[in-house]
């Protein structure tokens, strides 16, 4: 009786944990890690580290001279929407590693705990645009590019203060509304414009990675 | 009896206990591979303390880091007898606000249930942590059910809140000491739901809020607030509405007056802490432990003492210092509470 028990106990606990397992894999892809956002930001983002080593990687060979060796990664890459300045180009979810040191210091700095992760959001105050990022493990990624004065374009030639049909006509119309803003998608980041009235009053770079 | 018959019951008891224990197993590895929140993040913990008490609560603040950070329920009974606690946690949504009102109206009718009206942003799920950051320290009733269910991602499964193993059994390979340290029971992290901070980071520049599409709050996060209205008016209790004075992340004035307007609707109390900063005392160069986000004990015990002198005068709430069963139940409280106060203090020192 005592080996009966025994062999139910595995056969249960191991079916448990089989199903568990097969229940893991289905939902691995979709469901953030709950271990991981408890313990650490760059485990929550798990998945996500492989791809920034290799922007790590392809950024190093860039600054080796391989010049050509685009950067990207499985959300964004510089075939998105990509931000230009000075001729440092930055996307969201880049390394910061790969243009703060060209951008030369900000105006103001800030970095703020989140409420329970671990690392910090950080956020990079310039004359004339704002970016902000959030922790991966040692590095931290870029959540959002956003634009503070006119005297800074999107590579597509948009800038604050531009007509509302100039804009469209420059971005089209495959756009989708969401809280007041026309958002364009591209890869893994989105393209945000805000308008009052007729005239544009916001534009935002914005990584999709942190909406789950 | 036979022997056969005798021979059966065996079993069956044998059966029985066999299920018990592979229940047991079973139980103990949940409770294994469960997060702990006893490490570097400890406000997981915060909402499963409050059965521990003894709920005869004359003010209970509802919401989101902006409760449990900056209000201090010792400070209110040292300086005003005013016995409270804080269920609170990070990113506390306003569907889990009121799903914690709910149940906490099952064990106790305070006379003020106080909610800090930041969460009003969100009108939908945002992130699994926080959702189990919040729930999973509740117990099991119709107010958790329907906290899951208002608060779930479609990523999220039902059955995965019911059987947490499903959920957390990747962990196994990941576990750290204080999974098995704790795994009987964690460690008392709050003072009444406070969560204790001592750091000093002063504030030197704030970021302008970004400009939005739409300042109107959604549709569902208004209907959590009505609900909320309406069941404290089912339990005579007084709804008392806030907004912390937290300098970031922003609190729009279309925020603000959108919400002054409701409380004026539905008769409701509303202060903005942020409109009242002077008269308090705050000094963001020393008050905050975290550049204008929270305050630190020390601006969380100005804010509160400002708080409690509003309760008495505005809600006519009554020193209960004189009860000697509860003032005994506060001198211990407030020990651990002084205790853990030098214990940081300590650390501070030694950091520097």
């Amino acid at each position: 009786m005592k080996k009966m028990i025994l062999t139910a106990m595995t056969v249960m606990a191991m079916a448990v944990l089989t199903a568990c397992a097969q229940a893991s894999e289905d939902v691995a892809d979709t469901v953030v890690d709950m271990n991981d956002n408890v313990s650490d930001m760059e485990t929550v983002l798990g998945d996500y580290k492989e791809t920034m080593n290799n922007v790590d990687t392809m950024g190093q060979n860039a600054m080796e001279g391989d010049a050509a060796a685009p950067v990207q990664s499985n959300n964004t890459s510089l075939d998105d929407y990509v931000f230009e300045y000075k001729g440092v180009k930055i996307s969201p979810d880049m390394n910061t590693n790969e243009f703060l040191s060209a951008l030369g210091d900000p105006l103001h700095y800030y970095e703020v705990k989140s409420c329970a992760f671990e690392g910090m959001d950080k956020i990079y105050t310039y004359t004339s645009f704002e970016i902000s990022t959030y922790p991966n493990g040692a590095n931290d990624l870029v959540s959002s590019i956003y634009f503070k004065d006119d005297t800074v374009t999107t590579q597509e030639g948009a800038y604050l203060g531009m007509a509302k049909s100039d804009v469209l006509a420059l971005y089209g119309s495959n756009y989708t509304e969401s809280a007041g803003a026309y958002v364009y998608s591209k890869g893994g980041m989105e393209l945000h414009f805000i308008f009052d009235g007729e005239t544009l009053a916001s534009i935002e770079y914005v990584t999709t990675v942190l909406d789950e | 009896m036979t022997e056969k018959k005798k021979g059966r019951g065996k079993r069956i008891v044998s059966v029985v206990i066999g299920l018990v224990v592979i229940v047991a197993v079973l139980a103990l590895l949940q409770r294994l591979v469960m997060p702990k929140y006893m490490g570097d993040v400890k406000e997981g913990a915060l909402i499963g303390e409050y059965y521990d008490e003894e709920k005869d609560f004359d003010v209970v603040f509802i919401g989101d880091c902006e409760v449990y950070e900056n209000f201090v329920p010792a400070t209110l009974w040292e300086n005003y007898g005013i016995n409270s606690y804080i269920r609170g946690s990070a990113q506390q949504l306003i569907w889990q606000s009121y799903y914690l009102m709910e149940e906490t109206l099952q064990y106790e009718k305070p006379d003020v249930i106080v909610f800090n009206v930041l969460s009003l942003q969100y009108n939908e799920p945002q992130k699994e942590a926080y959702n189990r950051m919040t729930i999973d320290g509740m117990r099991w009733s119709t107010s958790k059910v329907g906290c899951i269910q208002a608060s779930m991602l479609e990523s999220e499964s039902f059955i995965e809140y019911v059987f947490p193993l499903l959920r957390y059994h990747d962990r196994w390979s990941e576990l750290e000491p204080e999974d098995f340290k704790y795994i009987l029971g964690a460690e008392k992290v709050g003072h009444n739901g406070y969560y204790m901070q001592v750091g000093v980071v002063p504030v030197e520049y704030i970021p302008e809020g970004k400009i939005l599409g739409d300042y109107s709050f959604g549709d569902n996060a208004w209907s959590y607030l009505d609900k909320m209205v309406a069941l404290c008016e089912e339990n005579d209790v007084e709804l008392v509405l806030i907004k912390a004075p937290s300098l970031y992340p922003e609190w729009y004035e279309e925020w603000d007056v959108q919400v002054e307007e409701y409380a004026e609707a539905h008769n409701l109390k509303y202060i903005n802490f942020l409109e009242h900063t002077e008269e308090i005392g705050l000094d963001f160069s020393t008050d905050t432990y975290d550049a204008g986000l929270h305050l630190n004990l020390y601006g969380a015990v100005k804010l509160t003492d400002y708080f409690g002198a509003w309760l008495v005068e505005e809600c006519g709430l009554e020193d209960r210092r004189g009860e000697e069963e509860l003032s005994n139940a506060w001198e211990v409280k407030l020990e651990c509470f002084y205790n853990q106060k030098e214990e940081l203090e300590a650390l501070k020192e030694e950091e520097f």
